[in-house]
């Protein structure tokens, strides 16, 4: 296993290109190429919840998964010259919401790389876990063009 | 394992296919071959193979059939 590196807000920043309000992450323990962890604090007045639902706060679960997106894609933005490489979401299969995320609350966002980054793809696998209890789990497929080979 | 056991694993595995699938399948033929599985089933064949495909033998690999011509350049007999 790799040597785990910490990530802060500004240092997210420098690897992907997602911005508040849609930046979920503020930070992250990464081992290159292996896996990435994040917690993330929620509160009741964050923007999503006066919205999802009135009266009714719960994380929406796109969201959930752009958690697992943007703490797994560092995995591959971490390896040696990848940092400014665009990287799209592929696919996202097996996904799974398990319980609803009711703030205030911490949740963890593991992902681990179960396809090595190799010819521009890394599949991933992501569970978002709160008070032990698993919320939401989904396998999905990053890519990065710019290291694929484009088909005739 | 047979060099034609491990080439069939990779496109059964990584296209969900069986074998009765693979005789004439092609790029795109079924839904899990698009650019993204292509270069899914490229890496499982250079792992399976210890081997590292140049861009055109890639591009060029348009088929089950057409692949085995390939691998022949990187002294693979399937």
């Amino acid at each position: 296993m790799g040597e785990t590196i910490h990530l802060d807000l500004e240092e997210i920043c420098d690897h992907i290109l997602n911005r508040p309000p849609l930046l979920m992450i503020e930070s992250v323990d990464v081992i290159p190429g292996e896996m990435a962890k994040a917690t993330i604090h929620l509160k009741p007045d964050d923007w999503f919840f006066p919205c999802h639902f009135p009266g009714n706060p719960m994380m929406p679960g796109v969201l959930q998964l752009e958690s697992m997106f943007q703490t797994g894609i560092l995995t591959v933005k971490t390896l040696p010259g990848m940092k400014r490489k665009l990287s799209n979401i592929s696919k996202v299969r097996e996904v799974s919401f398990m319980q609803n995320i009711v703030p205030p609350c911490d949740i963890v966002v593991n992902t681990k790389v179960v396809r090595p980054y190799r010819r521009g793809i890394t599949e991933i696998d992501g569970i978002i876990e709160s008070n032990g209890c698993i919320c939401s789990k989904a396998t999905y497929v990053l890519a990065i063009p710019e290291d694929m080979v484009l088909m005739k | 394992m047979t060099n034609l056991e491990k080439y069939n694993n990779a496109f059964c595995e990584t296209l969900q296919v069986s074998e009765s699938e693979l005789n004439g399948l092609q790029y795109q033929g079924v839904e899990l071959w698009d650019s993204v599985g292509h270069m899914t089933l490229m890496a499982a064949l250079e792992d399976a193979f210890d081997i590292m495909m140049e861009t055109d033998d890639i591009v060029d690999f348009s088929s089950y059939e057409k692949g085995k011509e390939i691998l022949k350049k990187y002294d693979v007999e399937i």
